[in-house]
């Protein structure tokens, strides 16, 4: 047996030290892939934290034969997708007329201010603008370095779905980018300013 | 080639998964279209710029948050388990307690005691204890009648009455036995 596979064993006869172990070697995949599917270090954290009290509760249901990490992604990636059409909803039913504070973030964690390098931010953005199940594969693909069939097992779907998803979202990543860079440019420039012109007489 | 096939080739081509030969034929189809040239950069760009960025990483004390998270949950449990111990339990010693004072009023409820509270005036007390004593002297009759004649028990055991009267007896010594058992696993989770 390997020995995540002892670590599930001894967990399941109530070893709390092997959950432990289990939890140090999955944490930053798992809480990656969260930071990157909610773009929120505080919200990343409480959907890790929930993903591995899922893990630990549901451990019984775990079949060996599949990968160990494949399975805890998974549920990593369910509970984010869920929690994204939550949120959704709570949105739609909220009033129109409150203050869009989300937006600015939450500067009350420490550590974001050590995550929020100009390069972190540009790639929260640009994720944000993905659809979540978009965001999902682009996510397992770069951070956790998964092939398609792997990343396959973690949605659930088939690999020709895995391809055209990533290509799909690519493609809209850059458009996302090609349409910046053209504002980059001389006339892009003006183009804005025009805009910020426009909106200072308008509003 | 189409350019929608482009695109996708694109995509596969950053994770390796072209061969040599449809490499060459998406790279002939690059040189020959700008559209397509000008997204396979962007995309190729995008690709090392996430590529560069680090994995993000928890709080230190990740683990330690999840092992109180776990402890509290099963604490709750815990506690959950044990009150609804407690409620089943109480009903069952209510259930026996019940049965002995019935039949404790009914060897007691005989001509002096029972002289002085009718003399007293009280009559609704008086009706309602006479209705609890019959109840009281049936279940008193049958329990000595089973006690004096052994024979009798094949006969009861027949009878939908004596069934009911074993239900309800095995319903409280279970539901009793079970609140002690509940009781002691506390008592050896409090003082381990």
């Amino acid at each position: 047996m390997d020995q995540e596979g002892q670590w599930v064993a001894e967990t399941l006869r109530g070893d709390q030290h092997a959950f432990a172990n289990l939890v140090d070697a999955y944490k930053v995949a798992v809480y990656n892939l969260c930071y990157r599917m909610l773009g929120s270090a505080s919200e990343a954290e409480d959907a890790a934290q929930e993903t591995f009290v899922r893990v630990y509760t549901h451990l019984r249901a775990y079949n060996p034969q599949q990968k160990f990490s494949s399975w805890i992604l998974a549920i990593a990636a369910h509970y984010c997708i869920d929690h994204l059409r939550r949120q959704r909803l709570k949105w739609l039913s909220l009033d129109e007329a409150l203050p869009l504070s989300p937006l600015a973030g939450d500067p009350e964690q420490p550590e974001n201010a050590a995550m929020e390098r100009e390069s972190c931010l540009e790639i929260r953005n640009l994720l944000q603008s993905l659809p979540a199940e978009y965001r999902l594969v682009i996510a397992l693909r770069y951070w956790q370095d998964l092939s398609y069939a792997e990343i396959a097992q973690v949605v659930g779907t088939t690999e020709s779905a895995i391809k055209s998803r990533l290509h799909r979202a690519r493609q809209m990543l850059a458009e996302r980018v090609i349409a910046q860079r053209r504002l980059e440019t001389p006339w892009g420039q003006q183009l804005q300013q025009g805009k910020r012109v426009i909106n200072n007489a308008v509003l | 080639m189409q350019c929608s096939e482009s695109s996708e080739w694109m995509s596969l081509h950053l994770d390796g998964l072209l061969d040599q030969e449809q490499a060459l034929r998406l790279e002939a189809h690059l040189a020959a279209c700008e559209a397509c040239r000008q997204e396979w950069e962007a995309m190729r760009w995008l690709s090392s710029f996430l590529k560069a960025e680090p994995v993000a990483a928890p709080k230190p004390d990740f683990t330690a948050r999840i092992a109180l998270r776990l402890r509290q949950r099963e604490a709750r449990r815990r506690r959950l388990h044990s009150s609804i111990g407690v409620l089943i339990g109480s009903v069952g010693l209510w259930a026996l307690a019940g049965a002995a004072v019935l039949l404790l009023f009914t060897m007691l409820w005989q001509p002096p005691i029972r002289v002085v509270l009718l003399e007293a005036g009280l009559a609704l007390i008086n009706d309602v204890l006479s209705t609890l004593a019959v109840l009281g002297q049936a279940l008193y009759a049958a329990a000595y009648a089973l006690a004096v004649r052994p024979a009798l028990w094949a006969q009861a055991f027949d009878g939908k009455a004596w069934l009911l009267l074993l239900g309800y007896a095995f319903l409280a010594l279970g539901l009793t036995a079970l609140w002690m058992r509940i009781v002691f696993q506390r008592r050896r989770y409090v003082f381990p």
